[in-house]
């Protein structure tokens, strides 16, 4: 019984001495700063958090078809609304309820966006658990951060407040037509959704409502990730869980996407032009939700004209040669 | 994380690699804790509850296909035992001049039952793995003679681990025909001998006689094999995820885009494939052999320092030792020994002499192994002419051996001189790497065009830093893999010398004991290929 207790005592001080030493290399891995420079993951969608308390109306969510379909700077130039998008390449749900609950710990949105190709990836436990072990140990996030490391990383200090100017945004004007016309076929099919994604949407329909926030499932326009199958499921799990479910891939009369200009790789994402198009139905839908006030005079909402001005700048007044949305039509 | 969503099954729990999350954080612990609450006699349910779990966690229905084999191997060796036993009584019975006739219908009628069992088993096998590789080459074929008929190319789920547990399940049917072990008539330990969760993907291939005793007699968790086994597990963790799978990128790039690199890269790619397949087998046995010591359960070893071989007949003594010995026992001996072998080599011995003379049967069962350990990686023309290349290098050996022997004997060579057992050595390995570049190829063809263009385009400028950082590995890995693989080199001298380091590790005072424990799992965090930016690479030998 003795052997026991003293193996068992033993255990628990390695392993506590071994928790330790994690957190200790946890400080020193962690970026000091919110860039990717610093070798912080994915500052563009992580941008959000170092946008002032409370002042994101939507927040759209999913993998590369949200930060290559959305401009947020475009929606705040013609109505004045603040979105952001916190898209990641392949983003996995059990990473968007991550982004998600981080989001709201600064924020409160009126609107969340799922973009609903992020429902087909497929994601395992062991990603799940391994998500849980990086938040509460950034070593195992950060720890390739070893071939860049400085003595100045010796520190508790970090700071996170540079801003990501173009709101999540990924600027592309690369032109790689699509020749598919048929990707929305009409059929009855479906494809089928995987069992964790159904219980992720539960989760995070769930968390919007407890937040009083309404959750939008949207399906953006892509040729190549997209399809009539894709579009049933997702319907009908839309209607299981009472969601609002937009398809624009179904709406290109409204939104005129051109498959011939508007893709940057072959119809799976759109390239700027397509963008502007897309954030321009995006913009009317919210304008007539009527939940957002117009804050474009409003002083403590300067750093968005700022952030409009410096992405006109860098990308050759994209947004000020179109003008408004609508002209883009 | 809760149970309903462990209890998925499938790809959905992400377990299979010994080194996921769901395995050592989650599964395993299970195990132990499940394994060290239940009463003695109960232990051994608990693993064979926890290796048909594990399997299906891993496979999903295709359980069905480990429960069939194991039922199917169970009624056979019963069936077989059956046929001895009547086979007993009836020479008892008999007058001792009709004894061998009665012997040799015995003898037949087991051997119709053995070949109609084993024939089930590779039959299985044979049409689940190579089903479609077969009907591409008819369809090929009829294609070239001009015929218009074309075979519908089949395709089948093939459950993980069907390689190795056919061979378990084929060598107990032998065992028991051979009468080398009795049958089991208890189906529980059978499934526990075949199911057994550390093996089941990637081997060890065990024999009854080693582990069915063993795992159905199994005690209380000690601390020492605790410990023992997670040590082990910690040392496979760091030959996987430090080297393996941060070499991948580079293997990955230039095998499937060959024809943007020059020889010289293709040779690093080829070593870096033959570090990275050592590494990712040899840890993964690591874990399978760590795992199954915290149970108290001793597997035969797959690997002994396989890169200190001198011939290439030593090298496949030192790789996959259970694959090997399997092919020996069941191919080699029973060709070799079979009566047109011996008639070859009487006829042959006084044709060529005594050395020539057995070689001659013994290449043709040699051939036999070497094709069917080819086939046995994959279904390809690849995996054939691998198994093909390693045949004619040992072949080429026994050949020449006499010769060697002379030469070495008239210019005063002496073998055992560390400058030419080092020769041997790195002739070895260039023989080996060779062989793994057609191995790892995409196909026989790209293989051929890889090993022209590193013959015929070999440059050592081309191996630059610039041409190297494009292909995701840079200076600073290079760095850490050469490190590691010092220290695994380290370790593989101290084990030829019959120093086992962990035993050794054992006697020291705790501080130090835990000093090298945390230096190694730190090693492991920090410089692990895992998480973000990196694709977690599935244990290369799980595929075949």
């Amino acid at each position: 019984m003795r052997t026991v207790m003293k193996n068992t005592l033993c255990s628990l001080l390695f392993l506590g001495i071994l928790a330790g030493l994690l957190a200790l290399l946890s400080v020193l891995f962690r970026p000091k700063e919110n860039t990717k420079e610093a070798g912080f993951q994915d500052p563009r969608a992580n941008g959000i958090l170092s946008e002032p308390e409370d002042s994101i109306d939507v927040v759209i969510l999913g993998d590369s078809e949200t930060y290559s379909t959305f401009i947020p700077l475009q929606i705040w130039q013609d109505y004045g609304f603040t979105s952001y998008v916190c898209g990641t390449p392949s983003q996995k749900l059990c990473y968007t309820e991550e982004f998600l609950e981080k989001t709201f710990i600064q924020q409160n949105p009126r609107i969340v966006f799922l973009e609903t190709d992020a429902i087909f990836q497929i994601f395992t436990q062991s990603e799940i658990i391994a998500g849980e072990a990086e938040n509460l140990l950034p070593v195992f996030r950060y720890h390739d951060r070893w071939k860049t490391l400085r003595l100045s990383d010796w520190s508790f200090q970090v700071d996170y407040s540079t801003k990501e100017n173009n709101k999540g945004y990924l600027f592309s004007t690369l032109v790689r037509p699509s020749d598919r016309k048929d990707h929305m076929k009409k059929t009855n099919a479906r494809e089928e959704i995987p069992s964790k994604s159904i219980r992720a949407v539960e989760d995070i329909s769930a968390f919007c409502r407890k937040n009083n926030t309404r959750l939008v499932l949207i399906s953006t326009p892509s040729t190549i990730n997209w399809n009539y199958k894709r579009h049933n499921s997702i319907a009908a799990l839309a209607e299981s869980l009472d969601l609002e479910y937009i398809d624009m891939n179904l709406m290109n009369q409204q939104i005129g996407i051109d498959w011939s200009t508007d893709t940057r790789d072959r119809g799976s994402h759109l390239n700027v032009y397509g963008a502007v198009k897309a954030t321009a139905f995006l913009g009317e839908y919210l304008a007539d939700t009527g939940l957002f006030r117009d804050k474009r005079t409003d002083d403590a909402y300067a750093g968005w004209d700022a952030a409009l001005e410096e992405f006109n700048r860098s990308t050759g007044g994209i947004l000020s040669d179109k003008g408004t949305a609508k002209q883009t039509q | 994380m809760t149970l309903s969503s462990l209890l998925l099954g499938g790809s959905y729990v992400g377990m299979t690699s010994f080194f996921t999350v769901a395995f050592l954080m989650v599964f395993l612990p299970a195990c132990i804790l499940l394994y060290t609450l239940m009463p003695g006699r109960a232990k051994k349910y608990v693993l064979l509850g926890a290796s048909y779990g594990f399997y299906w966690l891993i496979s999903g229905k295709l359980v069905v296909c480990l429960f069939l084999s194991t039922l199917s191997v169970h009624y056979f060796g019963l069936w077989l035992d059956r046929i001895h036993r009547q086979r007993d009584e009836a020479v008892r019975a008999a007058e001792k001049p009709e004894r061998k006739a009665i012997k040799h219908a015995y003898l037949l009628r087991s051997r119709y039952v053995l070949l109609f069992a084993a024939l089930l088993h590779i039959g299985t096998l044979l049409t689940l793995k190579y089903g479609s590789f077969f009907i591409r080459n008819v369809n090929f074929l009829l294609e070239h003679m001009g015929l218009s008929l074309h075979l519908a190319i089949p395709k089948y789920l093939l459950p993980i681990g069907i390689s190795f547990f056919t061979m378990q399940a084929v060598s107990y049917l032998f065992d028991v025909y051979r009468e080398t072990i009795k049958p089991d008539e208890n189906l529980f330990r059978l499934g526990l001998f075949m199911s057994f969760f550390p093996q089941i993907v990637e081997g060890p291939i065990c024999r009854y006689s080693q582990t069915a005793e063993q795992l159905w007699n199994v005690k209380g968790i000690t601390f020492s094999n605790l410990t023992l086994g997670l040590q082990r597990i910690l040392f496979g963790m760091m030959k996987k995820l430090v080297v393996a799978d941060r070499l991948n990128p580079l293997v990955e790039t230039v095998f499937t885009g060959y024809q943007h690199y020059q020889g010289g890269i293709i040779a690093l790619s080829a070593v870096c494939y033959t570090v990275q397949l050592y590494m990712d087998f040899s840890g993964s046995m690591d874990a399978v052999m760590g795992t199954a010591q915290i149970f108290g359960i001793t597997m035969p070893e797959n690997f002994a320092r396989p890169f200190f071989s001198k011939t290439i007949s030593e090298f496949w003594k030192r790789w996959h030792i259970t694959l090997g010995a399997w092919f020996k026992d069941y191919i080699f001996y029973p060709v070799t020994m079979s009566k047109p072998m011996k008639n070859l080599t009487s006829a042959a011995r006084k044709k060529i002499g005594n050395h020539f003379g057995p070689l001659l049967a013994g290449s043709v069962a040699l051939f036999c192994v070497w094709f069917c350990n080819g086939l046995w990686h994959g279904a390809a023309w690849s995996y054939i002419f691998y198994g093909m290349y390693h045949f004619t290098l040992i072949l080429a050996g026994n050949v020449i051996a006499p010769c060697v022997q002379w030469t070495n004997k008239k210019l005063h060579i002496n073998p055992e001189w560390f400058g030419y057992r080092l020769f041997q050595i790195l002739r070895s390995c260039i023989l080996v790497v060779i062989g793994e570049l057609f191995f790892r190829a995409e196909g026989l063809r790209n293989g051929l065009a890889m090993f022209r263009r590193m013959v015929t385009d070999f440059r050592f400028s081309s191996l630059n830093q610039e041409l190297l950082d494009g292909l995701g590995v840079d200076t600073q890995d290079f760095i850490i893999v050469g490190i590691t693989l010092l220290i695994v080199l380290l370790i593989s001298i101290l084990n030829e010398k019959g120093i086992q380091v962990r035993a050794a590790l054992q006697k020291r005072h705790v501080v130090v004991r835990w000093a090298v424990l945390y230096g190694l799992i730190l090693y492991i965090v920090i410089f692990g290929a895992y998480g973000p930016g990196y694709i977690p690479v599935d244990p290369i030998y799980a595929n075949f």
